[in-house]
């Protein structure tokens, strides 16, 4: 699936000036719908280290309505989290009916890296595309819309990415051994992945794979990508949206 | 997944259980007071092992589930088990997933989780009172058996009771509790219309043990028109599972 798409894909400068406020515009009107029928929706970001997740979710969550939409970050687990079964901890941080959770990381973690960092065995390994599928789906038919995205860029674009945020003394911490050792191994964790994509890839719950080399058009693109299939599920549920122009700005 | 079977080797169905298994007295306090301290002690061995035991109870109204519990757990140490009282729904609850509520009550590992009503409630009351729609509790068995599965992936040990009794003897109880007066708290008007539903109730269990039935995880079904009887088996029953899972 990695395959299919190309990396070379951004947006001008004009473009994301005269899309983003509009887009996010009408992301806020959507989930007043929504959140007026009690739709919870779940938009999960996963993707290589340093491919732009932060910037998507910060696009995604600045001037939504905080009481409705909440963003949780699933670093490794923690001491915690490893005493219950492992979807334990995802539970826990679901968005609830009405609600939008952004997860900055997801259970995708367990498909995609920890295997080949030992973390889990290979019994553990092979029971967990079936439990994600399985989890994707109960929630799917208790009527979540799960929105899964996967951020693409290519092993030199990470490096380079690395090389920069190593200069900047504030963020260096984010560049440790760990995430160089993932860079030299992009060619085993891309099997891995692309992979894990086809095992999750399902018609309910699809994965959309998003060019990130440039972050703007990255974010446009999931943004465009979840109005759209906002729009369907109240469709689907025949539910009419009023679209308003926000009066009330920054 | 395997089928109960009765005498006959034909899937089991409740109306083929005989609830009316007796128990001398000497006999019940006898062998209940040796397994409550076999159980005190297997509490620790789940402690030391890192593994974690989830009890279901279900069963009729009056069945004796309360007792029962109370009867389990009373050689193990306070602080390593909780019992969880399920029943609709409330607040926050309302807000997720029929399932949210319970992964929210599970056991970590070196504890215990009894759970009063369960998940269970889904295709029993939920299903005969139509609180859940036919498509909802339909897809609720595999659910449940996922749900399950991941819990013994995890290392947990899961025993699932169901206390019978006949219509005769739940009436009996009624009209006791109605004539108790420390008791009489106990007896609702939901009760006595749940029992006017007993048919479609027996079905819906039919259909959850047929469903439900995992050999990690099986059902285990208690006669119970004798309260000695049921409360020795259900702890003689956890010595057993607990003995061959942990030793």
């Amino acid at each position: 699936m990695l395959d299919e798409v190309s990396l070379n894909l951004n947006c001008s400068k004009s473009e994301w000036k005269e899309k983003r406020s509009r887009l996010q515009d009408r992301f806020y009107n959507l989930a007043r719908a929504c959140h007026n029928h009690r739709i919870p929706v779940l938009i999960l970001l996963e993707g290589w280290d340093a491919a732009g997740k932060g910037h998507c979710i910060r696009y995604m969550a600045e001037r939504q309505d905080p009481r409705g939409l909440k963003v949780q970050f699933f670093p490794e687990p923690r001491p915690n989290d490893l005493l219950y079964p492992w979807l334990w901890r995802f539970w826990q941080r679901l968005p609830a009916y009405g609600q939008i959770g952004i997860f900055d990381a997801s259970w995708y973690r367990r498909l995609f890296w920890e295997r080949e960092e030992g973390r889990i065995s290979a019994e553990e390994a092979a029971e967990t595309p079936y439990d994600i599928l399985q989890m994707e789906r109960q929630l799917h038919a208790d009527g979540m819309v799960i929105l899964k995205f996967w951020l693409h860029i290519g092993r030199e674009e990470q490096g380079r990415r690395f090389r920069e945020i190593e200069k900047n003394g504030a963020l260096r911490f984010r560049v440790t051994e760990q995430e160089w050792v993932r860079n030299r191994l992009y060619e085993t964790y891309r099997e891995i992945i692309d992979h894990g994509l086809k095992l999750t890839h399902t018609a309910a719950n699809p994965w959309r794979i998003i060019p990130a080399t440039d972050e703007r058009y990255a974010a446009l693109r999931i943004m465009e990508i979840s109005l759209l299939q906002l729009r369907r599920a109240l469709e689907e549920r025949e539910i009419p949206v009023v679209e308003q122009r926000r009066v009330l700005d920054d | 997944m395997v089928v109960i079977l009765n005498r006959e080797g034909i899937m089991l169905k409740l109306s083929d259980v005989n609830p009316q298994r007796d128990m001398e007295k000497d006999e019940y306090r006898r062998r209940l007071r040796e397994a409550q301290l076999r159980l005190g002690e297997l509490v620790w061995e789940v402690y030391h092992q890192n593994r974690f035991v989830i009890f279901v109870y279900e069963g009729w109204d009056a069945a004796g589930k309360g007792g029962n519990i109370r009867r389990l757990v009373q050689g193990m140490d306070p602080r390593g088990f909780k019992v969880h009282p399920i029943a609709a729904p409330k607040g926050d609850e309302k807000e997720y997933h029929y399932l949210w509520r319970f992964w929210k009550r599970l056991p970590p590992k070196s504890e215990i989780a009894i759970f009063d009503r369960s998940w269970y409630g889904r295709v029993l009351v939920e299903r005969v009172e139509g609180f859940a729609t036919a498509a909802e509790w339909q897809r609720a068995y595999e659910e449940i058996n996922h749900f399950e599965r991941q819990l013994i992936h995890a290392g947990g040990i899961l025993l699932k009771f169901w206390i019978h009794i006949s219509p005769e003897e739940q009436l009996r109880r009624f009209k006791e509790r109605q004539n108790t007066d420390y008791k009489a708290w106990k007896l609702t008007p939901d009760d006595w219309r749940n029992r006017e539903k007993w048919r479609h109730y027996e079905e819906a269990v039919d259909e959850m043990l047929l469903k439900t039935n995992l050999e990690t995880a099986p059902w285990t079904v208690v006669a119970g028109n004798s309260k000695r009887f049921a409360r020795v088996l259900t702890c003689e029953t956890t010595i057993a599972t607990l003995e061959r899972q942990l030793l």
